[in-house]
This record gives C-alpha cells, structure tokens and sequence, in this order.
C-alpha cells in the first residue's frame, strides 16, 4: 500500500500477537520471541527456497521445515510421490498431526518430515551390505537400490521411519533430497510443491551442529541426539505444553516377520542345545551321573545340526532379494547383522566338524584325541552363543524402545537354554526308543539336568516377561507404554497363552514326569520320548509365541503421524 | 498365470529384478528430474478441473495415456503450486470406476447398450413423459464441473430444446447464495475482486472459508503478503483459523450478528464512507435505523464474542486502508445465505470497499466452473447475467439467437431443491443429472432416495460409474472427463482459462459437448439452435457474441490469447487496451449493475436456524470438506494416494463432551438426527471444535453427513442449510460395511 496502514498500531493497542511474521534470521515466527508493532521495515524473508551458494567446507545441506507455516495441506507427500513413482504406502514424505491446548485458544500443528540425512545415520550404521553412502559432498544420505537385499534392518535402526521396504521392489527406499535435482540448481519436490513455502534446503556448519543441534527437537520427535537429525525445525511462537499427537489412538501392530521367527528362536535352540550338550560331555569326565551322555553326543549333535540349517534357510526367506544373501557378510566390521551371520556361519560349520567326527567315531570307529573334539566342540558351543549375542544385539537399537534394553539378549539366551536341553532330551527319548532301552533311575542324571536347566530357564523367561510390564512410563517413554498397552489389551490371549505355557513346561510337566520316578526305578524308552516331545512342542510354540509377540508388540519411535496413518509403514 | 508372469514374479522373489525401470529418473526437458516413467511425451497445457481457485498446470501425456501433472509457473493464478488433489490429477483420469458404455437398465440390471439406442431412448421417453404431463415435467440438473462452453450449449438444449424451465445446477448446493446476494446488492452477479486483492490488502476477512482445506493454493496467494492482518470467522478452529492472526469462534450460524454489530460500531464511531454511501448506495437511512439495536452487548450474546472484541475487530476493519472479505460455505451454506452475502455487502459498501485495490466482498468459489454456470448455464438466469424478468434481455437474445421471442422464459423455472421436491409433489417425472452425485452431496438423503425412486424416468450423465446416483438410474450416459475435453473455465476472480483436451475418452465415453449435440440432432433441434457446431469453440464464439456489452463481456478473449497468456479475467472487451496480464476489478467507478446505478443496502435481520439442539439432539451438527478429497469422492475415491491420506470419515468432538459421553479418540460412534443416521464413523477428540458441536465431512457416501442435514433452503436463493443441524451421538454397534475404503 502506498500510505502506510493503521491496523498494526491497532493490533499493538489492542495487545493483539501478530502471526508468522519476519524474524532475525530472515523466516517466519522465530522461536519464543514475540514481535509486535515492529512488522514494518523487517527483513525480508529469503525467498530462494535453496541455497544460493555452493557449499562451504564443512557444510552439508539438510532440510528446514517450519512448523508455523505448514497447514497440512499434503502437497509435499503427493509432489514426492509423483516425483519418485512410490506407490501409495512408501511415502518417503509424511505430514503429521499434533494438538494442544483449549478450545477456542486450541492450537493444531503439522508437521512434514522426510529423511533427517543425520550425521550419525543409524540406517548406514546397521546396514550388512553397504547399501547407505553419506554422500562426502552434500552429507545427503543416499541408499544404492543394487546394493540393498531386503533385510529391513535399517526400517528398524531409523527413529524416524522413514526407509521404507517397497515390496513391489524387494528392497527398501528413502529420500535423497531430490539429489539430482539439487545438483541441477532445482528444488525437490516437496519444496517446490509446497504453497506455504514452509520446506527449504539451507546449508549447515558440520561441526557446530555436532555441537548444538537442539533445534532439530520438537514436541513428539524422536530425540534429535539419537542420529543428530539435520533437519532444523521452527516451531511457532505459541507451542502449547500439553501437545498430543492426533495419532494417538493408532497403536499399531508391527510385522511378525516369520521367517525371523523361526530364524531366531531355532538358531538359540541349537546354541543352546550344543553349548549344554559340549558343556555335559566336558563334565561327564568329572561328574558320574552325567556319564550316559558319552554315548548319545553323537545323536545330539547332528540333531542339532540339522536343526541350524534349518534355521538359517528360514532366515534367507526373510530377505527381499533371497538370491543376494550373501552380501549380508560384507560389512561385518560395522553391523551386528553381519556379524550375526558371521558367528551362526562359524556355529554351523565348526558343529559341522564337531558332529563328523563324532560320526566318524561311532560308525567307523576312528580314534580322535580328546583335545581336539573337545576343542572343536568348544569353537562351535562358543560361536553360538556369540551369535546369540550378536542376534540381540541386533535389537537393541534406540529407535525401538521396547527392544532395546537387556531383556532382549536375556530372553534370546533363555529361549536356547529352554529349548536346547528339551531338544537333547527328545534326541536322547528317541535314542533310548532306537536302542530300546529304559530310562532308569542311575542313568536319569542328564535328563535331571537338562530338565532343570530349562526349568529355571523358563521360570526366568516369565520373570523377563513380567519385567517388561514395569517401568513404563506414558509420558517419558510413550513408545514402552503403547507396547505393553498392544501386548496386554490387543494381544491379550496370546500374552496370557504364554505365561501359561511357559508355566506348564518350567513346573507342571517336570513334576509330573519326575513323580513317575518316585513309585517305580525306570520309565520306558518310549515313555520318555513322547514326555520328551510333548514338552519340547509345547516350550517351542511358546518360544515361537514370545518370539511373535516381541516382534509385533514393538512400538518404534516415529515422527507422529496423522489421524488417519500409521506414522509410516508397519516393519 | 502364463509363463511369462511367472518368470517375472520368480525374478522379483529372488531379488533378481528390482524394477529398475519403474523407478528410474532421468530428465525431463521442462521439469527436469522426475521419475522416468512419468516423463510424458508432451505436456498439454490446460486448467485444474477441481476447485474455483483455477490453478494452471500441465498433463503429461505418454502413449496416449495421462502419466503426470505439473503446475504451470507462469499461470497468473497459481505460479505453478498446486494442492495434493490437483498433484496427482492424471489419476482421476485413469480411475478403475470410470463409465465406459451407455447402460440402459432392464429388468433391473445394467445392459450395454450402443450410443444411438441410448440417445433414442432418452429422448423418446422424455417427449413421451413431456407429451404425457407437459414440458415442465422433466427436471434437469446440471452442475459446477462441465466447461463454460458446455453449459451454454446445455443451457440452450434445456430451455429451448427440451422447453423446461426446470434446469437447474447443483451449484445451487454452492454458491447460489453468493449469486443471489451480490444481485440484491451490486444487481448482478459477479465477484468484485480479485485473488491480487490477497496480496495487496492490509486486513483480510474471512467468513466461513477453510482455504487451508478447501482452497490451499489462495494460502500461497495470502502467504505473499506480507503486512496484512487475517482474521479467520469460524465456529471450529480450522488449519485456516491457525494461520490467523486473530480467529473469531463465532457461534454457528450468528454471522449476521456479527456483520451487523461491527456496522453498528462503525456508524456510531463515524468510521465509514458517507461520501460513497450517498454517492453509490441507496437505503442507508434505513439501514442505520435496523443496526440501531445491534449493540455490542445483543451480538456478543448471539456470536459468544466479548463486546470488546466486536468493537476492535469493527475498527480495525474500519480503519483499514484496504480490507478485504472473502467467504465460502460457511455463508452460503444457510438458511439466510443469500442474506449473510448483503450483510457483507452492506459492510463493504458502507465504508467504500468495493472494487478498490485491495477491497471488496469476495465470493471464492467451490467447483472449477461453477462461475461459467452462473454466467453462461442458463438456470437462475439468462445467458450473460441477463435476467428472466426483463423483456429488453429476452430481446437482445432472440435476436442473437434468430428465434422469436416468446420461445425464452419470461421467468425461472425451478431451483434444485425444488426440483428435487417437485418430483414428490408429482411435477416432476423425468430427471436427467449431469456430471453431480446428489446421492452424497444432497440435504436429507432419505427424502431424497424416495423422490429418486419415483421417477419414470432418471438419466445420469457421469465421468463415473457405479457412483450413488448412478447404481438408481434408468440409463446411464458415460461422459468425458476433465482432461478429455476441450473449453474454458472461469474461477472465483473472473479469471477465464483454456481446458484442453490430452487423452481420448475410456471406452465409448463422449465429452459432454458431444452427448449434447447428438441429443439436440435427435430432438431435432440441431440447426435451430446449434448452427452450423461442429466442437466447443463455436459455441465460444456465440458465447462471445452473448456477452457482448454486458459485465461478463468475453468478446476480447480468443482460445488463442487465452493458451498465451494462462488466463484472461472478464471483462475484456473487444478492442479492450487492458493488458490480458492486469488484474480487473468490477465497481471501481462506484456504477453498479442496478437500474439507478447505485448499490442496495439491505437492512438483515438474524434469524435463529430452524433445528436448534436440544434434550434428545442435544449436539450441533457442522458440515464440510478435507483437503485431500473432491466433493463426493467420484473422482478422488479411486486414488490411492488421497485414500491413504483420508479413506473414511470421521467426526469432531470436543474432550468435555467425550467424556461426558465415555468416548475414546478412535472410537467408533453412531450420529443420529430427526432425519437420518450415520451408523459408523471414527470420533476425532479435539479441542478444535467447541463443546456442544461436532463436526463432519460430507465427502464419504459410506458414512454420509447428509444423511443428518436439514432440508431447510434459502428462500431466496434456494440453497440448503447443511452447516447446522441438531444431532446425538451414540456408541456404534454396526459392523464395518463391506464395502469399506480399500486401505492401500
């Protein structure tokens, strides 16, 4: 206008806030400061929505999003998509909803989030393949679509949602920040789509985000501390304390992942079954009563054998791209994924050994010094249990709260300590059967011990189980609170289904079985097997059960997500 | 399955085929980077086909076949932003729901029928019908969709073909209340400002427009300016209301007393323009004398704002050099719209702001064409804002057209609502729907659902089959689609722009143009009304001639000027001087469109609604739109996308009244009114909707909110009352229909 206009007096008199105006830095509604009366001859906003000037040393482009200025309009999540030709349930962009304070001085806000292209990328991290580069130029983090088999483990690994598994594709996907287009001097998608103009690309100074990078955090995000997010948020002047996210109500379950399942739950039975199996042989020389094991390690060991090639085929399934599998080992320097693979390869290899040579001494009567079955026996024992480790230590990842505490490589052991005993007290029923012998009362010293091995196992397993539900806290880890909500109300007869079967098999049928033993000296060979096989299906679907409730009860971090959407898609 | 798709699904299992084609990019030579499968062979320049708003963009054409959209950058209106609808546009195009064939039904099932018999049908059995009950038996109602070029030709086979006055469009379910107003205040319709007006203001008005929801991209045009104040009128807090520097919750529908109670302030604090008033208005006197009673205190009890803060918001319009207000369905969408429209004009006028820079009453319209309709269509009035009424008008016409005189209507035939009505009251036998889904988008669905059943016959002519109202007609007409077909919009500034034709339409679908000249040959009306047509722009070039000399005037813009320029805002006359770029506002001289030249103040009385809540109803049902959705999701239904985003509909409920009624955010509840009943709908807890209000979209025909609106119309201008109705709610014990939207 050419006279200059009264209203903001006016607006000032009256103690009116005026809205999304022109701060310092040249944006929109700057942080906690209020500006009135001071909205003539300000700055002008930046209008370039891309840095103008190359890139600086040290300096990587990162997103910038203002939260006072977007209404939820939704271009940047259909710009993006059209951009990249993602089916409707990968949006690599997603706009989210959150609401506070009273009617009518209610306040809603939204919230457009893509990749973060954090400094420490949790994505590139975990990765087996090397399929994440952080590109040495721009800091973009960019994702080789060839590179990638399937494995998910960075949907896992990101607080933020966003790669996301394209099933059409077999692979997972993410932003690059419309590389390419950057590099043409052209806006991605989402910021040119955007009407509010509330996305930007602007440069950072490395090394003072490294320090300082408070303001990637807002109300509902994921700690930005947890990858250093880059992507700088503005938040409106006037943030209500009490915000919710409008997705509340939408706890939703995660992937069961079956073949992991099945993966993991049989590889910790066949750890656990070598390791108590190597352990016994070792203390048959010291302790009398585990002395009828000399001759059944044979059996127990190609059982257990069988059992891990078992678990690893499954464990291929789980993968989009099956036939590339074998890259999972190549970055087992930095991912516990690879190295997972690593130990359970070194597991089934040296068992391998272990059990040919006992082969060799049973059926072809050949002679092995001592020292070396023991030795070899050990390398696998051991590598087993290293390989537990490394399967927990893959879930121990800070996106996903509900994992990422000590249970999880507690309840991974126990499963093989359940289970591996169970499974050589089958293999031993059916050795007796074979031989057509009897259980009696002086050869019942192994299956006493394995007995209560897994007994005590399982009576932990339900203390573990029980723990989770303790410490959670709505407001301080909203996410360990939905999961045990999503365990004890959605999954309500499966969480009660496993406290009662892990009941059954650490108290009810030990003292049933052993109980025979007190009116008469031997139980039969076929007696024992099918005690020994009722238990042992019994404790595997109950492992299989706690396996299947680990995996769908976990509530990862997000970005909160609209009324209508999950924040992203279910992994 | 075959071989081949084997070996490929073996090849996708095993991760030996990633789709690399699909998802490969390359660059496009005016978008440079995109997806690759979306880079089109050309790119066919033309306009949005949702909103009034009139974006520009392009439709990428690749193998004959819509792949992609983009915003055009040098369109005047949008500089190439577009909202999420109009981002994946191509999509409606290639919906699976489209409508392929002509369906006759028989015995009560849909048979395949070829074009000739179809036409022939139609036609036979409508003159059979008009033979039988006379002419005024058939109803037609046409809509906000077609292109100005097809309402004009549609108008002319109505009124002059088929000889019914009762033609009516649904945008009398829109905006016939902003129509009707600027006649009684301007006399004649026709918004004053322009979308410049945005950029320019120091204070905009907005009453009852969700533009964040329902019209984003007007957010970029008002983002760009940078020194006005915004306030937002509107009883929930809308994403509209948070871009608001001061929002004003109004109780529903106190509009009036609000309008009224700052004209009262603004009289008494001498803040308006006495030299305009006497110079351009008649019936301030008694104006003046009607506000008396308007005091501060009387409207804060009937808006719940403080008389403090009616009387800053007053002068601080008052003292505006340049305040603009704009509305949409919160005004229209009532009982008094037509009213509510004068009270702003009143407010305008009063102070001079009409067709200033910056300043006038401004009507944003809903559907993409919806202002053709109005200037062209024929239904309320007569081609070019000429009136019924006014034998100088039916003259001017005959002339133009070569007929004789008597055959044009000496006055309007029926609104829609009357129609709709009519066809109980047995006047109504025959109805012909074009390009409109009442059975979403209509008041009272039961009421209607039992007139639809009635017909002898009903024919619906739709981009779209099966919608609602199709699955009832007796024959179906598959039409053309944005995208298909050829013409011009004009959007809420007067803005005309060129639609163009990029695809072929799906199966045997005709545009709309075509059904319409292959009707007027078998009525054997042809020549006598379509001399010598052979496409869209020979009705232009009589549209032209018909605007010739009155406010609408296009006879300056050619198709051509309008292809180099984006769009053209009316008036432009032949010889005009004006730069096709220049935004034009009417007004600017004070001249209206009356019979003395001077505008009319008319005094407004608020009137309470018809149904308020009470002990059994005890909520206020609101009514409106999402942004992700197109009125009765015809179009954005079929895409996945926007499905994903927004697939059902669900209703606002503030946390008191939850938990007074022990409800959950995400639970499933039941609404219910004196008329109908929503049976299953997600509740939505939040504090932006006040206690004792709740809110719905009326997009979902699988949870529809007019199954509980009122049947209340506007007296005057016929449009229904869909923002208030009292209701309950309930918990839901239905189970989720079958039917429910795909989650993609």
């Amino acid at each position: 206008m050419p006279e200059e206009s009264l209203i903001f007096e006016m607006m000032d008199k009256y103690n009116l806030p005026l809205k999304n105006r022109v701060g310092k830095e040249g944006y929109y509604a700057p942080r906690g400061n209020k500006i009135t009366g001071t909205v003539l001859g300000v700055v002008e906003p930046i209008e370039s929505l891309i840095p103008t000037e190359p890139l600086a040393d040290g300096e990587q482009y990162r997103f910038h999003f203002d939260m006072s200025r977007c209404v939820g309009c939704q271009c940047c999540v259909v710009a993006c998509n059209e951009q990249n030709n993602n089916p409707a349930t990968v949006n690599w962009r997603r706009v989210g909803e959150i609401e506070g304070g009273i009617y009518p001085n209610a306040k809603k806000f939204h919230m457009s989030m893509a990749c973060n292209h954090c400094l420490d990328p949790a994505c590139l991290t975990g990765c087996p393949t090397d399929a994440y580069l952080k590109d040495p130029k721009t800091g973009v983090v960019r994702h080789k679509a060839e590179e990638c088999i399937g494995c998910r483990y960075c949907t896992w690994n990101c607080a933020y949602g966003v790669p996301q598994f394209n099933k059409e594709r077999g692979i997972v996907t993410k932003c690059d920040m419309c590389y390419s287009r950057l590099a043409d001097g052209m806006a991605p998608a989402c910021v040119a789509a955007c009407p509010e103009k509330a996305i930007r690309i602007e440069t950072v100074n490395v090394a003072e985000w490294l320090k300082d990078h408070s303001a990637a955090d807002a109300p509902h995000m994921p700690d930005s501390s947890i990858t250093i997010s880059t992507t700088r948020i503005t938040l409106p002047e006037s943030m209500p304390e009490d915000t919710m996210r409008l997705n509340r109500h939408r706890v939703e379950p995660e992937e069961p992942h079956t073949s992991l399942i099945v993966m993991t739950v049989l590889t910790q039975l066949a750890a656990g079954g070598l390791m108590t199996l190597w352990l016994g042989s070792l203390l048959a020389h010291v302790v009398g009563f585990l002395k009828p094991l000399e001759e059944f390690q044979v059996f127990g060991a190609s059982g257990i054998l069988a059992v891990t090639g078992l678990a690893l085929s499954a464990s291929v399934f789980h993968l989009g791209r099956p036939l590339y599998a074998y890259k999972a080992l190549r970055m087992w320097r930095r991912s516990w994924l690879s190295r997972e693979i690593l130990f359970f390869s070194l597991f089934s290899f040296a068992g391998a050994a272990y059990a040919a040579l006992l082969l060799a001494e049973t059926f072809l009567h050949l002679e092995f010094p001592e020292v070396i079955l023991v030795s070899i026996g050990g390398i696998a024992a051991f590598s087993g249990m290293a390989g537990i480790f490394a399967s927990a230590k893959i879930y121990l990842v800070p996106a996903r709260p509900a994992w990422n505490t000590i249970r999880t490589p507690l309840r991974f052991f126990l499963t093989g300590f359940i289970l591996g005993p169970l499974f050589s007290l089958v293999v031993y029923g059916l050795h007796l059967v074979f031989m057509g012998k009897n259980l009696t009362r002086e050869s019942l010293g192994p299956v006493l011990c394995w007995l209560a091995i897994s007994a005590v196992a399982g009576f932990s397993q339900l203390l573990v189980l029980f723990a989770r539900l303790f410490q959670v806290n709505e407001g301080k880890n909203p996410e360990l609170y939905d999961s045990a909500l999503l365990m004890t109300r959605r999954f309500r007869v499966h969480f009660l289904l496993r406290i009662g079967l892990l009941t059954l098999n650490s108290f009810i049928l030990p003292f049933f079985y052993l109980s025979s033993f007190l009116t008469r000296d031997a139980v039969s060979g076929i007696g024992t097997a099918v005690f020994a096989g009722i238990s042992f299906l019994i404790a595997l679907s109950s492992e299989f059960l706690g396996r299947y409730l680990f995996f769908v009860t976990v509530v990862p971090k997000n970005i909160p997500g609209g009324f209508f959407t999950e924040s992203g898609g279910k992994h | 399955m075959n071989p081949k798709t084997f070996f490929q699904s073996v090849r996708r299992r095993l991760g030996i085929d990633l789709q690399t084609e699909k998802y490969a990019y390359d660059v496009d030579e005016q978008f440079g980077y995109m997806s690759k499968a979306k880079i089109p062979d050309r790119w066919i320049p033309t306009t949005c086909g949702y909103c009034s708003v009139g974006c520009g963009l392009f439709i990428g054409v690749k193998k004959g076949k819509a792949v992609s959209v983009r915003g055009n950058q040098n369109h005047p209106v949008n500089e190439g932003r577009l909202c999420p609808k109009g981002l994946c546009e191509h999509d409606a195009i290639n919906a699976p729901n489209r409508a392929k064939y002509p369906l006759l039904k028989i015995n009560k099932r849909f048979q395949r029928v070829g074009w000739d018999w179809a036409i022939r049908e139609m036609v036979g059995r409508f003159q059979t019908i008009q033979n039988k009950y006379g002419p005024e038996s058939l109803g037609i109602i046409g809509t906000g969709q077609l292109v100005t070029e097809e309402f004009y030709t549609l108008g002319k086979l109505a009124q002059l073909g088929f000889k019914t006055k009762n033609y009516d469009g649904n945008t009398t379910l829109c905006m016939a209340s902003a129509a009707s107003g600027y006649k009684r205040s301007f006399g004649s319709d026709g918004p004053p400002g322009s979308y410049e007006d945005l950029e320019k203001a120091d204070l905009v008005f907005l009453i009852g427009a969700n533009i964040a929801d329902n019209h984003p991209i007007l957010c970029y045009r008002l983002e760009k300016n940078k020194r006005r104040v915004l306030i937002v009128v509107d009883p929930r807090v809308t994403k509209t209301a948070m871009m608001a520097d001061i929002h004003l919750p109004i109780k529903p529908r106190s509009d009036i007393a609000l309008l009224n109670g700052m004209m009262h302030i603004l009289i008494k604090e001498e803040k308006i323009n006495r030299g305009y008033i006497e110079k351009h208005t008649n019936g301030f006197e008694k104006l003046r004398e009607d506000l008396e009673s308007w005091t501060p205190d009387r409207v804060s009890d009937i808006t719940g704002l403080t008389p403090e803060r009616i009387r800053q918001i007053a002068l601080l319009y008052g003292s505006a050099n340049a305040p603009f207000i704009a509305w949409t369905m919160g005004v229209n969408h009532s009982a008094q719209g037509a009213e509510t429209v004068n009270a702003i004009c009143n407010l305008a006028l009063i102070t001079g702001n009409v067709g200033r820079v910056g300043a006038s009453p401004f009507s944003i319209t809903g559907q993409c064409n919806a202002m053709g309709t109005r200037e062209a269509g024929f239904t309320s009035g007569l081609p070019g804002y000429r009136k019924f009424e006014n034998p100088e008008h039916r003259k001017e016409l005959a002339a133009l057209w070569g007929i004789q005189e008597e055959i044009i209507p000496t006055s309007r035939g029926m609104a829609y609502p009357d129609i709709i009505e009519g066809v109980l009251t047995g006047k109504i036998k025959a109805l012909w729907i074009i390009a409109t889904n009442p059975l979403v988008s209509f008041p009272n669905q039961a009421y209607l659902l039992d007139c639809l059943e009635r017909l002898e016959f009903l024919v619906v002519q739709d981009g779209y089959h099966p919608i609602p109202t199709s699955r009832v007609a007796d024959l179906v007409l598959p039409a053309g689609v944005w995208g298909e077909k050829e013409g011009t919009y004009t959007n809420s500034e007067r803005m005309v722009s060129k639609v163009n034709k990029a695809v072929e339409p799906p199966g045997e679908a005709k545009s709309d143009f075509d059904i319409f000249l292959m009707i007027a040959k078998e009525l054997g009306v042809s020549e006598s009304i379509y001399p010598h047509w052979k496409g869209p722009r020979d009705a232009f070039e009589e549209w032209k001639k018909v605007t010739h000399g009155r406010l609408c005037d296009y006879s300056g813009i050619t198709y051509e000027l309008l292809e180099k320029h984006g769009g053209i805002q009316w008036p432009f006359k032949e010889g005009s001087t004006r730069s096709p770029k220049e935004s034009v506002r009417l007004y600017t001289d004070g001249k209206f469109e009356t019979e003395d030249g001077r505008a009319k103040l008319w005094p407004i009385d608020w009137k309470a609604p018809s149904e308020v809540p009470d002990k059994d109803y005890p909520f206020w049902l609101n009514t409106g739109r999402t942004v992700e959705h197109w009125h009765t999701r015809t179009k954005t239904g079929a895409i996945p996308l926007l499905n994903r985003l927004s697939p059902e509909a669900w209703v606002e409920m503030n946390p008191r009244d939850a938990q007074n009624l022990k409800f959950q955010h995400g639970d499933y509840v039941r609404v219910e009114s004196r008329r109908g009943v929503v049976e299953r709908v997600i509740l939505r807890v939040t504090e932006t909707i006040a206690p004792g209000q709740i809110f719905i979209p009326f997009h979902y025909a699988e949870a529809n909110a007019n199954n509980l609106t009122v049947s209340d119309c506007d007296p005057i201008s016929r449009e229904p009352n869909y923002k208030q109705a009292a209701v309950r709610v309930e918990r839901s014990i239905a189970v989720p229909l079958l039917e429910r939207p795909k989650r993609h």
